[in-house]
């Protein structure tokens, strides 16, 4: 199967350029069960560039340690290199939130059956492959409230609330690695958070980037001088 | 409604999970992680990191993160090689655990306490720049994609 043409996402931080890509089957046994595979073949187009900007030295970011995700963590990028490298035939793939938050939820709030029965309320993201590196991702959120107001979230103990305005569609594109994938969320289809914690904002802002690797997850707001949270994974105490 | 209001609790939900059991608090950055392109089939399994680049990784903190996505299992170790200007300026032979799915890891430090790409393998100069063409040699195993990224404490 051959495709042909060119595909363009273009925000500050990404342009996405697919010129012309070929695709072609081949068969690779993988844990001992056969799977069809596709390899995006060699072509023209170059590997594209991550699109998040790594911290800076001295960058100043709300940190908070969760050790014990990282097996999850893990899986779930294994998990997405599969569906985006290897899954034959199929361009896109779907995740859904309680999938994506459950690689950093306890067990016992995954294990919740308030919580799943929750889950199926929101659209799932979808994924879209562009090539072996770079893809875009959406979620219809029309039938979802714009703006939701949560208070007494909790942090260990401490009273917090946690502000979201929600696009109609959040969407934006994504580069990934064997060890990380990283999402921009294209302007005017970003989610803002706001969380105040004890009457103080400890993150706000519209989510312009999502890293996450089995280091951690690295999250940068668009605004200037919002400070970025990073949920470390590796080389920290809880 | 019923609806909306399972939606807000869901969102209360993967916000507290977001942010985590103990509020994130200001911290100035120790150690960073540079990740660069990876390397595929239509790079010819090489990426580069600019020669204006000064960064380096050095001891004891920094390290060299190694991904590798190969139909397991590894029949034997695979080759990441540098370059800087055509002239080679470090070799690993590296042979990760074995994965229980298709992407193996491994980490290349200054010390050979955690093995986790095989005995003796280290990075060699204790400030190792990290400019230069970077190259990954299959040496037969079947090799999708691989990827460094660098790991530089201040």
């Amino acid at each position: 199967m051959a495709r042909r043409g060119r595909v363009h996402g273009s925000v500050a931080a990404l342009t996405i350029t697919v010129p012309v890509r070929r695709i072609r089957r081949v068969r690779l046994r993988l844990c001992s069960s056969a799977i069809v595979l596709v390899i995006l073949a060699a072509g023209p187009a170059a590997a594209q560039n991550p699109v998040c900007a790594a911290p800076a030295a001295g960058e100043v970011l709300r940190t908070s340690c969760r050790a014990w995700a990282s097996a999850s963590v893990v899986r779930l990028l294994d998990d997405f290199t599969v569906d985006h490298l290897l899954k034959p035939s199929l361009p896109s793939f779907e995740r859904t939130w309680p999938q994506l938050v459950a690689a950093f939820a306890s067990r016992s709030l995954s294990e919740n059956d308030a919580f799943r029965a929750l889950a199926k309320s929101l659209e799932p993201l979808r994924f879209t492959q562009l090539d072996r590196t770079t893809g875009t991702v959406s979620c219809d959120l029309a039938a979802s409230p714009r703006q939701v107001d949560v208070e007494s979230v909790g942090f260990g103990g401490v009273p917090a609330s946690l502000h979201l305005a929600l696009p109609e569609v959040l969407e934006g594109g994504y580069w990934r690695g064997p060890d990380v994938v990283q999402i921009v969320f294209w302007q005017r289809h970003r989610l803002g958070m706001r969380v105040n914690l004890d009457g103080t904002a400890v993150a706000q802002g519209d989510v312009q980037c999502l890293s996450l690797s089995p280091d951690g997850l690295l999250v940068r707001f668009a605004e200037e001088g919002n400070a970025p949270v990073f949920i470390k994974i590796r080389d920290c105490e809880p | 409604m019923a609806a909306m209001s399972m939606t807000i609790r869901l969102l209360a939900i993967l916000g507290a999970t977001l942010l985590g059991a103990c509020a994130p608090a200001p911290e100035a950055v120790h150690c960073r992680r540079l990740d660069v392109v990876s390397m595929g089939p239509e790079n010819g399994f090489r990426t580069r990191v600019a020669g204006e680049v000064q960064e380096t990784v050095d001891d004891p903190a920094g390290r060299i993160d190694v991904a590798v996505t190969a139909a397991p299992p590894l029949s034997g170790p695979i080759t990441l090689i540098q370059t800087v200007e055509g002239r080679e300026v470090a070799r690993w032979d590296i042979a990760p655990p074995p994965s229980a799915g298709a992407v193996h890891r491994c980490s290349i430090g200054f010390t050979t306490s955690d093995p986790s790409c095989g005995a003796g393998v280290r990075i060699p100069s204790r400030s190792h720049r990290i400019a230069g063409e970077w190259s990954v040699q299959p040496n037969g195993n079947r090799i999708l994609e691989a990827s460094v990224s660098f790991h530089r404490c201040d």
